[in-house]
């Protein structure tokens, strides 16, 4: 028989090897899912520590859009985090509210209620790992258990199963988190517009909510209430009568559920601000406010921020926290949302012209702003055009307006401006920014008619006809954007 | 239940666990437990029924035999009886509809076109395995190797020992009763031993086998679309899928039950170092291999016919023919099709008679042709050319029939496209090109071991080397499974479609 202290020196040695394992498995882990949880809930949320929140938001993407807690903050002194995810349903919902209750311990919570006309617990997989992969393991394994099918289970609990696949695809992003919602308090903004018909009609007729989502809405409700924490029911203006094809929603048959959520609201004596009967109050234009009647995009949801946050501070007692010193890392965070912001507007401008005028916040060290002209240099370009070119930096612009082929290269870094013009030739510039090689390039037509952008071995110039601009953060060592216009026709087409 | 599942590992470690809380002369109550356990787990109620009437009719004839020992013809009904019966239902199960079906292709020659229905009937797990471990069990007692068991759960034990009751090894009595009855000890080298076996067993599995397999069966599906060398290097990849899910099966099992301190039989000894197709199944399911020769072919061979036999003709035509008999059962056993009995059973054969048949012209050749045979590049070739045969041998099992097969060779032989090595196509049969790099990358892994493994035991040499070497020797697999492994749902994209709604 082996003696004693030789087992126990073996077995001390193989829990030490396991100890090492699971280390080196929560440092991989969160790697493999990151970048996916783009529309799940913000890996940010782990950052901060219990008690920080007076308001916690519940719910679906149409939230996610449409309520920004910095901006709460901001305006109102409101400490506010957006636990919202896409295509959250109501028995998910109860069991991260669960957990931020126990958490957080708010004073509110603000449950989105679009999917009260939702039957089942949960659809694709993806949504439900939306929010199971962010809970922690009580919570978890209660919510996994609850609503996933038994022989799911497995994969949810122990989500590697799922993700571990995607190690063929990993990249850079994967390492650094959710880049998509980084540093906006799990809200989601996004600038574009897409027209749609009209939010209405609606209708007045209310029903009784589908069994599960009226018992996981009560459920939540009641778990609140019990915990002293106040609710509050909201639906997001939307097109009220859309069919969702891949969702299997027909909202013009869900109004009546949504109407039904107030009878819900009135048993619990909990206020309902639902827009679907108060929508032009906010004045929103179809052709402009949504992405295509769904989510509102990030002018509309300012608007809608605000008046939530006159609403809530009208009928609720919250903390102002902007004079709170504990709070000040918010102001900090505020900051940071705003740049990220202009960084989202600029990523989403397709007109030359407010491009140029949106670059301009970028002439600063941390910034460089690159230019290379492919083909021609555009014979529809505008002295309007150029004069916002000259404006920030390139004082030579003017000799693009000429009806002539011409190359074109520059670069912005600070107070460095590199600007080179050329007749219908190749202009090639090598340089470093940062201790980071940059080789540009610019071809006409005949001489090769390429644009070249490269940051150390990548090109991430757009590479088309006209204009390619780059802007590039040094200090985060990435491309925020990436756009063409194609200045040779007068719409200047724009590329990305 | 899975032997690769999150619930059978974790089934596993709790069992292994209290096996070794429970004092020693009731660990063998343990693993009986866990044994039903599994069963029960893995099968239906209604297979339950055949797995029982095994052990009571082998426990019942088993004692029956060894009352009767000094009357021998009394003893030997009860060996034909437990024989019969458990023989009688495997051959039931499993190969009812092969005899229905010749029936009625012999019947319609004869004009009768009303066939007789096919049955259906759920065989059991393991039912093949267990089958042979209580034959070879009751021949033993009857032989004098081994006395049975004095309880019909020990029996119970023995038959149904859960590692080992869905593919083997078929283990004999006098190797296993000790080892079930007596408990163990816990030793820390046997629970890390087992387990390091069942990881690499695992890697095995679902790391190197399922991307084979995704190869082969996107290929094998179309064979017009794939022909020429597509079709040989389907061959190959499922020889080395069947290769590394069965010893990879075969790790896990042998592990586990190292876990308790019970070494059963190796299986496999790495087949793919074989100068000969004789040799091969000396290394390849050795414990099937060592059942045919010790329980058909050495009692067929004393038989009054053969030794008359072998007085009249000469000493080789009645062991060739034994050995015929062998293989067809061995093609038989792997199930109730043509397709078996040629492939594994006659193909082989063929292969290893015409060795020795031809063996004096092969001699002669070496000699004229001066091949030096105690080279490196001799012994690569004879293995190759034993891989080569055996992937043959092989497409008959893969393919769905043997007109199926014929077709598929016919297309391999007949089709030249070389440059599919070279033009990417290798990336286009249903893995990525990292996927086909990384199979090949463990493929390579997988040869070094087996060659290593002719010469070393390599997880003691591993044992003997610094403790950070052997963290990331174990760490690197253990990770490279949790990560490349085909387990889980795996991401899907399509999964991840958020709607716009």
């Amino acid at each position: 028989m082996r003696g004693l202290s030789d087992n126990k020196r073996k077995m001390m040695r193989f829990a030490g090897f396991i100890v090492c394992v699971l280390l080196i498995c929560q440092v991989i882990f969160p790697v493999f899912e990151s970048n996916l949880m783009q529309q799940g809930v913000s890996n940010e949320y782990d950052r901060f520590g219990k008690d920080t929140f007076d308001v916690i938001l519940a719910g679906s993407s149409t939230i996610m859009y449409g309520i920004h807690p910095l901006q709460l903050y901001d305006e109102f002194g409101i400490s506010s985090y957006s636990l919202t995810t896409a295509a959250q349903r109501i028995p998910l919902t109860y069991y991260l509210v669960k957990e931020a209750l126990r958490e957080q311990h708010p004073q509110l919570v603000v449950i989105d209620v679009y999917y009260a006309g939702y039957e089942q617990t949960t659809s694709f997989d993806g949504h439900t790992h939306l929010v199971t992969d962010a809970l922690s393991f009580p919570e978890k394994l209660a919510c996994v258990t609850d609503v996933v099918p038994q022989q799911k289970q497995a994969d949810f609990l122990f989500e590697f199963g799922t993700y571990h696949t995607r190690w063929e695809n990993l990249s850079k992003a994967d390492f650094y988190g959710n880049p998509n919602r980084r540093g906006t308090y799990g809200a989601k903004a996004w600038y574009g517009s897409i027209p749609f018909d009209s939010f209405g009609p609606v209708i007045e007729t209310r029903a009784p909510l589908p069994e599960n989502a009226d018992k996981y809405l009560r459920k939540t409700i009641e778990m609140c209430q019990e915990n002293g924490v106040e609710v509050l029911l909201t639906l997001m203006p939307m097109d009220y009568n859309k069919v969702v094809e891949n969702g299997g929603i027909d909202r013009a048959e869900w109004q009546k559920y949504w109407n039904g959520v107030q009878d819900i609201a009135d048993e619990y004596g909990i206020n309902y601000l639902n827009f679907m009967h108060c929508y032009d109050e906010l004045q929103f234009d179809p052709a402009d406010s949504t992405d295509g009647g769904t989510h509102l995009n990030a002018y509309s949801a300012e608007t809608i921020t605000r008046y939530l946050g006159e609403y809530l501070k009208e009928n609720y007692t919250l903390e102002d926290v902007r004079e709170n010193p504990s709070y000040d890392f918010m102001r900090e965070d505020f900051e940071r949302y705003q740049e990220y912001k202009t960084e989202l507007e600029l990523m989403s401008t397709k007109d030359l012209g407010d491009y140029l005028d949106l670059l301009k916040n970028y002439r600063s060290s941390r910034y460089t702003i690159f230019v290379s002209v492919k083909d021609i240099q555009g014979y529809a370009l505008t002295q309007d055009i150029i004069e916002k070119m000259i404006n920030l930096g390139y004082e030579g612009g003017g000799i693009l307006l000429d009806k002539q082929y011409h190359s074109f290269i520059g670069m912005i870094h600070g107070a460095k401006v590199v600007e080179m013009y050329g007749g219908d030739e190749a202009l090639f510039y090598d340089g470093e920014i940062n201790r980071r090689k940059v080789f540009l390039s610019s071809r006409t037509l005949e001489q090769g008619n390429l644009s070249e952008i490269k940051i150390g071995a990548k090109d991430y110039s757009v590479n088309k006809r006209g204009l390619n601009f780059v802007l590039y953060d040094n200090q985060a060592e990435e491309v925020i954007d990436a756009v063409s216009f194609d200045t040779h026709v007068p719409e200047f087409t724009c590329s990305r | 239940m899975v032997i690769t599942s999150f619930l059978f590992m974790s089934l596993l470690s709790i069992s292994i666990l209290i096996y070794y809380i429970v004092p020693r002369r009731f660990q063998w109550i343990a693993l009986l437990v866990y044994s039903i356990v599994f069963f029960v787990l893995s099968s239906t109620p209604y297979t339950s029924i055949y797995l029982l009437v095994s052990i009571l009719s082998t426990h019942f004839c088993a004692h029956g035999i060894y009352r009767c020992a000094d009357q021998r013809r009394k003893s030997k009904r009860y060996l034909i009886a437990g024989i019969l019966v458990n023989a009688g239902m495997l051959a039931a199960l499993k190969y009812s509809n092969f005899a229905v079906n010749n029936i009625n292709v012999i019947l319609y020659r004869f004009g009768i076109t009303q066939p007789i229905p096919n049955v259906s009937l759920l065989a059991p797990l393991g039912i093949s395995f267990y089958t042979l471990q209580v034959i070879a069990y009751l021949v033993d007692v009857y032989g004098g190797i081994t006395a049975p068991d004095k309880s019909v759960f020990k029996t119970a034990l023995f038959v149904g020992f859960y590692p080992q009751l869905t593919s083997g090894p078929i283990a004999k009595h006098e190797e296993m009763s000790r080892q079930l009855f007596e408990g163990h000890c816990f030793d820390a080298d046997n629970l890390l031993y087992g387990m390091q076996r069942i990881l690499w067993g695992v890697f095995k599995k679902i790391v190197i086998s399922a991307r084979l397999g995704i190869i082969v069966d996107t290929i094998y599906e179309d064979v017009v679309l794939y022909n020429g060398l597509y079709i040989w290097i389907a061959a190959a990849f499922f020889l080395l899928q069947l290769y590394t899910d069965f010893s990879g099966c075969m790790d896990i099992v042998i592990g586990a039950s190292e876990c308790y301190g019970i070494i059963l039989p190796e299986n496999f000894r790495r087949p793919f170092f074989s100068r000969s197709v004789q040799e091969f199944f000396q290394r390849w399911h050795i414990t099937l291999g060592g059942w045919l020769r010790d329980y058909i072919m050495y009692p067929v061979s004393r038989t009054g016919l053969w030794r008359k036999m072998a007085r009249k003709i000469n000493k080789k035509i009645p062991s060739y023919l034994a050995m015929l008999i062998v293989w067809l059962l061995f093609g038989l056993w792997h199930g109730g099709h043509w397709k078996y009995v040629i492939g594994e059973g006659l193909f082989c054969y063929s292969c290893i008679l015409l060795g020795k048949l031809y063996e004096p012209l092969f001699k002669w050749l070496i000699q004229k042709l001066h091949i030096q045979v105690n080279t490196i590049s001799w012994r690569i070739f004879q293995s190759v050319r034993v891989f080569v045969l055996l992937s043959i041998a092989n497409m008959f099992f893969r393919l769905k029939n043997i007109k199926e097969t014929l077709r598929a060779l016919k297309y391999g032989i007949t089709h030249w496209n070389p440059w599919i090595l070279l033009d990417d196509s290798l990336y286009e049969l249903g893995l990525s090109a990292k996927n086909v790099r990384l199979l090949l990358s463990c493929l390579v892994v997988l040869f070094i071991v087996d060659l290593l493994g002719e010469k070393y035991d390599l997880r003691k040499e591993i044992a003997k080397q610094n403790l950070v070497f052997r963290w990331i020797v174990w760490g690197t697999l253990l990770f490279s499974v949790l990560i490349f492994g085909y387990y889980g749902t795996g991401y899907d994209a399509e999964s991840f479609i958020y709607g716009n709604f």
